[in-house]
């Protein structure tokens, strides 16, 4: 924590300084070509995305004649959130909620390993680890993280339930609603969004080991996901 | 950086990543003389413009990975320093810089109606024990938290922060007279 006094007769200091001319010139060629460059590339994403349109029109018509068999591919995109006929999802009113130490977290489930692994990371911060349970049983732990890693820094909301298959928190149905892909054999869905400040937000959303895991992930970088899915699948 | 210019400073990160380039003058004006000061205590007159120059083009290319944050400045003294640090590599420059470059930006031009203030300030830090105007530099020049002047200094956390509050309290002592008032 800085003294504010002095703070601001350094920053006084700073600011009297003569700086040189000329100093941003380049930099601003640099932003300025970046933009041109867009419409190159959007005129391509437009293409791409036309092919994308029909090849959806065509799986939309294939399903529709109960032709297609899922199969283990690569993605599988458009996955609908969950039915009230699949799923049956419980409330936060149905919990019993007790805070939990993050530092040894992974005494409730060795699952959340993970989760104790972040927290003692020098460059991570977890806070808010709580543990929901019913009936006594370990149902569902929450966390909140922060992770920085060179210019960058992941803010995630982190779930992990422990219940039946269908059984689902009824705040996580949407993590349901997004693309599937596989990573390492594994299934996740995974949603990309915009947040309010432009920033990249992803849903994630895998299943490993019979051990549900959600992630909210906002971070600048735009494969932030990607080290999330390398922490739960080994 | 007091709140007002960190918020205009997230804005202007901001628009620059949307492709408005003309916002780097205004972060140049509302944080060079910051970068400037800490290029310069870092490679010295010679090389401080070009540093300076390097450091403005990463910020057009680091902007889109930019995300809002409570110490914008403290991201932009972060890309001079690692700048100033590839520079000294890259042109095999040994920093010679003195620790008087940490406190003698009015020799390098400084507005009028600032300078009065400026030289109170410079003389009051050339009082100070080296240790003591090193570990200001670290904390008011490089943004640097307690913990990252720690381990740059190679000590403990609960020492830098003693030798910082020992280093505030003599700085205080002479500008104020011994008041924070």
């Amino acid at each position: 924590m800085k003294d504010d006094k002095l703070e601001k007769e350094f920053e006084e200091y700073f600011k009297g300084v003569n700086t040189p001319d000329n100093i941003t010139g380049d930099a601003k060629k640099y932003v300025r070509t970046e933009k041109r460059a867009m419409p190159k590339f959007l005129k391509f994403a437009s293409v791409a995305a036309s092919f994308l349109l029909v090849f959806a029109l065509s799986l939309t018509v294939i399903l529709k004649t109960d032709l297609f068999k899922k199969t283990d591919g690569s993605t599988d995109s458009g996955a609908s959130p969950p039915s009230e006929s699949i799923f049956r999802f419980y409330s936060d009113s149905e919990l019993e909620s007790r805070n939990a130490d993050a530092y040894s977290v992974s005494s409730l489930d060795k699952s959340l390993i993970f989760l104790q692994n972040l927290a003692v990371a020098d460059n991570a911060q977890v806070s808010g680890c709580k543990a929901g349970y019913k009936d006594g049983k370990l149902f569902l732990v929450e966390a909140d993280s922060e992770l920085r890693y060179g210019l960058n820094r992941d803010r995630t909301k982190i779930y992990v339930e422990f219940t039946e298959e269908n059984l689902v928190y009824s705040e996580l149905k949407d993590y349901y609603g997004g693309s599937k892909y596989y990573f390492n054999g594994a299934e996740y869905y995974l949603t990309e969004q915009k947040g309010e400040n432009g920033e990249p937000e992803f849903k994630l959303h895998i299943s490993y080991n019979g051990v549900k895991y959600y992630f909210f992930i906002s971070s600048p970088d735009e494969e932030a996901y990607i080290k999330y899915l390398y922490l739960i699948v080994k | 950086m007091q709140t007002n210019d960190g918020e205009k400073l997230n804005r202007l990160i901001f628009a620059v990543a949307k492709g408005n380039a003309d916002c780097l003058d205004g972060i140049y004006a509302l944080a060079g003389g910051k970068m400037y000061a800490v290029a310069f205590s870092l490679v010295g007159r010679d090389y401080a413009e070009d540093v300076l120059h390097d450091s403005f083009i990463k910020i057009a290319r680091f902007a889109k990975k930019y995300s809002w944050c409570d110490n914008p400045c403290g991201w932009l003294i972060k890309i001079v320093r690692n700048t100033a640090l590839d520079f000294i590599k890259a042109k095999k420059i040994r920093n010679e810089v003195s620790e008087e470059a940490f406190y003698s930006l009015s020799s390098l031009g400084y507005s009028p109606e600032k300078r009065e203030n400026a030289i109170m300030l410079e003389q009051a830090m050339s009082k100070l024990e080296p240790e003591e105007r090193k570990i200001l530099y670290l904390i008011y020049y490089l943004d640097m938290t307690v913990r990252e002047a720690a381990s740059e200094l190679e000590m403990s956390k609960s020492a830098v922060q003693r030798l910082k509050e020992k280093a505030e309290a003599r700085l205080r002592e002479l500008l104020y007279g011994g008041t924070n008032e």
